[in-house]
């Protein structure tokens, strides 16, 4: 078995094929969800697939930081796909990886309006940094190239980039 | 103990590797390249680092640290049951992971790519700490040989993390027992092999003592974070105990502490700030002999934090700022050395820049040549100061020559000249009056005395003086014995009248 970074090249190989033969294969991997549900105080805990964790809020709002909150998750989440989109296409050129790590940073517009203190703004975030580290032997402008990939394909990425449809619904039991 | 000359001038340790050593150190890091390859590569920067100090006139040398990845990591080569560690394999065990998280933000790197030492096993010197670097320094060298250790503290608490070391020693007290041990072993050695000064590394001591918000801390200790939450004056206190462990008896070789506040970046906006106050009990209580201290930044405070402790120990004064471009002015460091001659005597005052040019291997905070200006502009002050105190040794200004009948303090020659009308009478040949000399004095080089007495007035008190009172002793009495009832010695000459904070010119 061929693997590199870890990931087995002749599967990942299979998989691009099979894709490129019949986009429809891919319809399933469209569609995402997760359900969450109140534990206690500012807990939750999400239920998606055969996993689960757990959310909550820092002491310093009210909560019993026994978890990261949703805030923070959303960056997790960032990092995370700009990490598999960095890897993916890294891989597909046949690069070996050593290290790779990312730090975000995100700032929200206005909390106070999150608050129900102001009108001013909105409650989510103006900005989000993603600083990359990447260790490895490949030519520094083919890493850049790589990186610039990966944001512009990144899931994530474009759902915080990009204006999302939400569609919410309450139901009274 | 060699004897120096006044104001010694020194390094703290790091000198900045050339680019050919950081790539061998990165094949040494690799596996590519054996110990011994690697020593030999350092061999020739180590000749390089001592040129440079050499030619810049240092009195007390060090090896630049070019063998070292940086001042305390490299410990892990040289002890069995320490493996350098990246913060990647660490962060699931330590403490405070989001200490570690704003220390690599502050530092703008990944986990992986910042290395501690850490304690896997019960620790038992491999080979000795330092003794092959000062023994090559030593065979190159005539100058007397400075050699930086990582301190007790400073080793315990970056060595010791929780989930790792614990099972091996159950508290950090158990780590720091052998740690004390080991480089208690390395001294006497260092010391029997012919070295002249022993540096403890203690720089995390400020980030206790100055208490930082987290955002600010820049240590790397996985579990400095928790200590600093504690009381810092119990960190401090158990530090002290640790050092004075290590140094406890040990005679014929100079001791000294280094502490500092970060010289990981060249901006200074990130670096710590607080003067001596919070450390100076502390320092006082650890039985070394010398302070190697940051001084040359405002973020080191004002040297009026030393006037409750004055005189008790030897300085070695931070006078350059080893990460700046602009190289410092000669008659700054004359001035700065000056101010702190009220806290410590002439003989207590070393030279040398706040911190080491190069702590990490891979973030030199300034270019040789610069470093070497720098070494320059400290060597040129130190001669400027000697000019000024003649040419005596630590020991002659160290000598309070004890007051005879005939004899006078600087305070109350001073007093006789302000009240009685006394006259100054410099008896120092032309070129040593050139250099300094107490305003309204006289001058009559102690030879022609004799044939040009009658240019002394004899209706008033006398204060005749030299350099160190020897010179002017002999005048005094002769005078007296002329005719001249009322001549005194200047006891210990312009250098105790200097000492005495006295007006001097130029």
């Amino acid at each position: 078995m061929a693997e590199l970074n870890g990931l087995d090249l002749d599967q990942m190989r299979q998989l691009i094929e099979q894709v490129r033969n019949d986009p429809t294969i891919a319809q399933p991997l469209n569609t995402w969800k997760a359900r969450v549900r109140w534990l206690s105080g500012f807990r939750g805990q999400a239920f998606i697939r055969d996993h689960t964790f757990v959310i909550d809020e820092p002491a310093d709002l009210v909560g019993k930081d026994t978890a990261p909150n949703a805030v923070e998750y959303v960056l997790g989440a960032l990092g995370a796909c700009l990490t598999v989109g960095f890897i993916l296409n890294a891989t597909k050129r046949g690069i070996a990886i050593r290290n790779f790590e990312i730090a975000l940073q995100g700032t929200i517009d206005n909390i106070s309006t999150f608050l129900g203190l102001s009108q001013q703004g909105h409650p989510g975030y103006r900005e989000i940094s993603a600083e990359a580290y990447v260790d490895a032997d490949a030519d520094e402008a083919i890493l850049r190239e790589i990186w610039q990939e990966t944001v512009t394909t990144s899931p994530v990425g474009n759902t915080l980039a990009r204006q999302v449809t939400l569609h919410p619904r309450l139901v009274r039991t | 103990m060699a004897e120096l000359p006044l104001f010694p001038t020194t390094v703290v340790g790091s000198w900045p590797r050339p680019p050919w050593l950081l790539e061998a150190l990165r094949k040494r890091q690799a596996g590519l390249l054996s110990y011994r390859e690697f020593q030999e590569v350092a061999d020739r920067a180590v000749l390089e680092a001592l040129r440079y100090q050499e030619e810049a006139g240092i009195d007390i040398v060090s090896d630049g640290e070019q063998r070292r990845d940086n001042f305390y990591s490299f410990v892990a080569e040289k002890l069995e049951g320490v493996r350098l560690m990246t913060l990647a394999e660490m962060l699931d065990y330590a403490e405070d992971k989001t200490f570690l998280d704003q220390t690599l933000r502050q530092l703008d790197a990944p986990s992986y790519a910042i290395k501690n030492p850490t304690v896997v096993d019960r620790i038992r010197p491999q080979m000795p700490l330092a003794l092959d670097e000062a023994q090559f320094l030593l065979k190159h060298t005539r100058a007397p040989v400075k050699v930086p250790l990582p301190g007790p503290y400073l080793l315990t608490r970056s060595m010791w993390v929780k989930g790792i070391s614990d099972r091996v020693y159950p508290s950090q007290e158990d780590l720091a027992k052998d740690v004390v041990a080991v480089l208690r072993e390395e001294i006497l050695r260092l010391r029997d092999a012919g070295v002249f000064f022993v540096q403890l590394d203690e720089p995390v001591l400020t980030e206790v003592a100055f208490r930082p918000p987290v955002q600010v801390r820049t240590f790397m200790c996985a579990s400095l974070a928790a200590a600093t939450t504690e009381s810092p004056a119990r960190e401090l206190a158990w530090a002290t105990k640790l050092i004075n462990q290590v140094v406890q008896g040990i005679q014929g070789i100079k001791l000294g502490i280094h502490i500092c506040r970060g010289n990981w970046t060249t901006d200074e906006g990130v670096l710590l700030a607080g003067d001596y106050r919070p450390l100076l009990d502390f320092l006082v209580a650890m039985k070394v002999d010398q302070w190697v201290l940051e001084l040359a930044t405002p973020r080191a405070g004002e040297l009026t934090a030393f006037a409750p402790y004055q005189r008790v120990k030897e300085v070695g004064m931070g006078v350059v700022n080893p990460r700046s471009a602009e190289v410092e002015a000669p008659e700054a460091i004359v001035a700065r050395v000056w101010e702190a001659l009220d806290y410590f005597d002439p003989s207590q005052v070393y030279l040398n820049p706040d911190c080491g040019f190069g702590t990490f291997a891979e973030r030199p905070v300034n270019t040789p040549e610069r470093a070497f200006r720098k070494l320059q502009a400290m060597v040129e002050a130190t001669r400027r100061l000697r000019r000024r105190f003649g040419a005596v040794t630590t020991a002659m200004a160290r000598a309070q020559a004890p007051v005879s009948p005939g004899e006078v303090l600087p305070e109350e020659a001073a007093r006789l000249v302000r009240e009685e009308g006394a006259v100054l009478l410099d008896v120092r040949e032309p070129w040593e009056r050139e250099l300094v000399r107490i305003p309204g004095a006289s001058a009559i080089p102690k030879d022609e005395v004799p044939a040009r007495v009658v240019e002394i007035p004899a209706d008033c008190p006398v204060v005749v003086y030299c350099t160190v009172g020897e010179r002017s002793a002999e005048v005094a009495n002769w005078l007296r014995a002329q005719g001249y009832p009322r001549a005194v010695n200047l006891a210990g000459g312009i250098v105790a009248w200097m000492i005495a904070r006295l007006p001097v010119e130029p």
